[in-house]
């Protein structure tokens, strides 16, 4: 099978465009409130969520899109393919977005107007065009695991000799049905964005974008491109229980996991708990999703479990959504580029309940290699490994 | 030609107001809601709550398995979904939106609220078959029924499971939508299997198909030095599925009056193209057409084997070449 | 509305009521039936029958509340009692 390799990363957070800016926040940890939101339809009794710096955004049909040019943008640089130059090879692109364009119908409807004729999830074919990329295009919505989708989709394409070069990832913008279906559903915390604290209440939206180039091994090889790390396999798993409930058991989270560290093979060897230098959780803040993936973890990790650091990224940017797989993924390279796990953002006080290692001080990477978890509503799971760029 | 990204169509399930039948459904014509009698349809028990689009879903994926032989064999974690859709939870967001413009949060239905997340859509199909290897949801314009068939495919070659729905489902525009009157209604879920080189296709095989998806950027194709460019991305995507460039097949053609369409057109030769369909607002009539071609292809002219093409202004491309099982007169 | 003067509650109306929300026959939500064992109510169905209840009788429920809509018979009890409470 072959080797999938990521050449180069790109992502917009609250904390500014760029992922020089993100590493800088994930090393300060600070206890960002949300931004009020400006809409003045702004649902809830809390209209919070964490919002993007828009003035250096470049402009395009709608803000998911925005944000999405301008991580691929960084990524392609990052990679040695900046925008304007022919790839070497066809470039294919997949996004993940839960709401594409929603916002941008939303805003015209408030101001009066109706949305135009422009398909909703239109930003993967914006950045195609944008790039004049003429690989394959792909608009994967699985809600908060859709860029862990789309970045498994892309790996797929490379492993069976489909594509050399995929720019994947994911991007989420503000949207009022979004932010209000939440709220409805009890599903929003009136504080903050506090994962696996004792007195979460619920998740904040963020808006994000975050973009990887992945290449064959081979590819990046030829080009004397230098892998910033490798994405391992992705695991797979679908709860087929109940539209927004994991599925209190853990068990297609457990196998999704296990997919991913290659314990579901026939040897029954794979990667054991010992052999992870850090976790990035979905920890979104949800009281049901924190505890199930905490024993979900404890059933992976086995005795290992107190001794491998979870990063509990949501807490500094807030749950992004589509974006949120990819900028986990974006995360986990920088912390393998600086051989660092940074400290987590203080909870006020970790649920007891939740018995996983969320260390508040920043501590080396012992072991270069993490897991990325990414679940979403209809119980849509996955898990990816992300590796040093050496092959093990 | 190698197997690679063949698939094997096992079972098919059509529900528009056109009609269940492949060979005459029609998913446009925007009909009245009440075509689609939930009750009848699906039974009771909280069924109203899913919006029109998993509704059609579900009635559509029962059609498919009905008579798909060895279902029952495959363990629920080597099932899977993978379902296109454009606009199966627009309206349903539109008149969301519209509540907490005109009122507020309170007088949000929790019952129907998770279904902002598009892929929602396909949670109770899953629940209902037992999918638990995954669920993907695709929402490229127009295509991304096609494209459900390219990446369950995929995934079958990746050994992500041994067998996939396949679907494509859409709902009516909400009144105020500019394109309303393009509308799609029903869903269509094909039952995918893995074909094994050098292997007879798995009991009960309706037909086989490769999708390949692809990509000509809008901007590429009105600059004129993009041209040629544009033209070899086309010719590149018809030989990946069919294994040449100017394949003695017919051709039909789904797509809008577009210059990503006149490119496909120039590209595949006019006269080489033996029907263009109106493409709607979105991703059910290309897979439709699949589906019609698998299950009724003509018999008057060569196996019945066929390329469909479906092209989209936004610059997203599909192909599906098709082969439907002769029957025992023709074989 | 069916909030009456004398803060009584209708309990066949009620019945039926629960039955339209869960889209079951009437027959099936017995006095002590229970909602989620019996009935199959999640979460998300549970929160749909107190929005739906707080609009029709025109109450509020609050959160503590919640556990008393588990069956037709607590429903009724909690429902009267809110009416009754009110000036």
């Amino acid at each position: 099978m072959r080797d999938v390799v990521i050449t180069g990363v790109g992502a917009v957070t609250c904390h500014g465009v760029g992922s020089a800016a993100l590493w800088q926040a994930m090393c300060q940890a600070p206890v960002r409130l949300p931004d009020r939101l400006p809409d003045p339809y702004a649902p809830g009794r809390r209209p919070y969520m964490y919002l993007a710096p828009t003035e250096s955004l470049p402009a395009a049909p709608g803000a998911a899109s925005r944000l999405a040019v301008a991580a691929a943008t960084e990524a392609l640089d990052n990679a040695g393919l900046p925008v304007g130059t022919r790839p070497p090879a066809p470039l294919n692109v997949v996004v993940g977005t839960c709401m594409g364009e929603t916002g941008r119908e939303e805003q015209t409807r408030a101001a009066g107007g109706t949305p135009g004729p422009e398909p909703t999830f239109s930003v993967a074919a914006h950045l195609g065009d944008r790039l004049r990329a003429t690989g394959a295009n792909t608009s994967v919505s699985n809600a908060c695991s859709a860029s862990g989708y789309a970045l498994g989709i892309a790996a797929d394409m490379i492993r069976v000799g489909e594509a050399d070069l995929v720019l994947a990832g994911g991007a989420d913008a503000y949207s009022r049905v979004a932010v209000g279906c939440f709220d409805r559903m009890r599903a929003a915390d009136p504080v903050r964005c506090r994962p696996f604290d004792r007195h979460r209440r619920g998740t904040v939206f963020g808006e994000g974008a975050a973009m990887l180039v992945l290449e064959s091994a081979e590819h990046a090889a030829a080009r004397d491109a230098v892998p910033l790390a490798r994405l391992g396999q992705s695991g797979w798993s679908c709860d087929a229980y109940h539209p927004t409930a994991p599925e209190p058991s853990a068990e297609q989270i457990v196998r999704a996991m296990r997919q991913a560290l290659g314990q579901d093979t026939a040897d029954g060897a794979g990667v054991t708990g010992g052999r992870l230098g850090c976790v990035i959780p979905h920890g979104t803040g949800t009281q049901l999703n924190d505890v199930v993936e905490s024993q979900a973890l404890r059933q992976v990790l086995g005795a290992a479990t107190l001794d491998v650091p979870l990063y509990s990224l949501k807490a500094l940017v807030g749950h992004t959504g589509g974006a949120a797989a990819a900028l986990a993924a974006v995360a986990a390279t920088l912390i393998l580029r600086h051989g660092t796990v940074p400290p987590n953002v203080p909870l006020d006080s970790q649920d007891p309940e939740c018995k996983v290692f969320l260390p508040h001080t920043s501590s080396p990477l012992a072991t270069r290699r993490l897991l990325v978890n990414a679940y979403a509503f209809g119980g849509n799971n996955t898990s990816f490994l992300i590796e040093s760029g050496a092959a093990a | 030609m190698n197997s690679a990204g063949w698939v094997a169509v096992t079972g098919v399930g059509v529900v528009t107001p056109g009609g269940d039948d492949p060979s005459t459904a029609r998913p446009g014509d925007p009909a009245p809601s009440s075509w689609f009698d939930t009750s009848s349809r699906l039974g009771r028990r909280g069924y109203r709550y899913l919006p029109p689009a998993a509704q059609y879903l579900l009635a559509a994926a029962r059609r498919a398995v009905e008579d798909v032989v060895g279902l029952a064999d495959v363990p629920a974690a080597r099932r899977a979904a993978a379902v296109g859709s454009n606009n199966g939870a627009a309206t349903l967001l539109a008149g969301m939106d519209h509540t907490l413009i005109e009122q507020d949060v309170e007088q949000l239905s929790p019952a129907t609220a998770p279904f902002f997340a598009v892929n929602v859509l396909a949670s109770r199909l899953c629940a209902e078959h037992g999918l638990k290897g995954f669920s993907l949801t695709l929402t490229s314009p127009l295509v991304a029924g096609l494209e459900a068939v390219e990446v369950g495919g995929r995934a079958l070659a990746a050994g992500r499971a041994d067998m996939v729905l396949a679907a494509a489902t859409e709902d009516r525009l909400s009144d105020d939508a500019p394109r309303v009157g393009q509308s799609e209604q029903g869903a269509v879920v094909l039952v995918l299997r893995q074909v094994a080189a050098g292997r007879a296709a798995p009991p009960g095989t309706v037909g086989g198909c490769r999708v390949r998806t692809a990509f000509v950027p809008p901007g590429l194709v009105h600059d004129p030095a993009g041209a040629r460019q544009v033209g070899r991305r086309i010719t590149a995507l018809i030989r990946a599925v069919t294994g040449t460039e100017r394949p003695d097949l017919p051709v039909h053609l789904v797509t809008d009056e577009s210059a990503v369409a006149g490119a496909v057109m120039t590209a595949l030769g006019p006269d080489s193209v033996s029907s263009v369909q109106p493409s709607g607002a979105g991703c059910v009539t290309p897979l439709l057409r699949l589906a019609r071609e698998l299950c009724d292809p003509p018999r008057d002219d060569g196996d019945g084997r066929s390329l469909l093409v479906a092209a989209d202004e936004g610059g997203n491309l599909a192909a599906a070449y098709v082969r439907p099982v002769r029957t025992p007169s023709t074989s | 509305m069916t909030e009456n003067s004398t803060g009584l509650v209708d309990k066949e109306d009620l019945r039926e009521t629960l039955a339209e929300i869960l889209d079951i026959d009437s027959e099936e939500i017995t006095d002590d039936a229970n909602f989620v064992d019996d009935l199959g109510v999640d979460s998300l169905m549970a929160l749909e029958i107190t929005v739906r209840l707080e609009k029709k009788y025109g109450v509020r429920m609050q959160e503590n509340e919640l556990v008393e809509v588990t069956s037709l018979n607590k429903t009724c009890r909690l429902l009267t009692e809110k009416l009754g409470g009110q000036p």
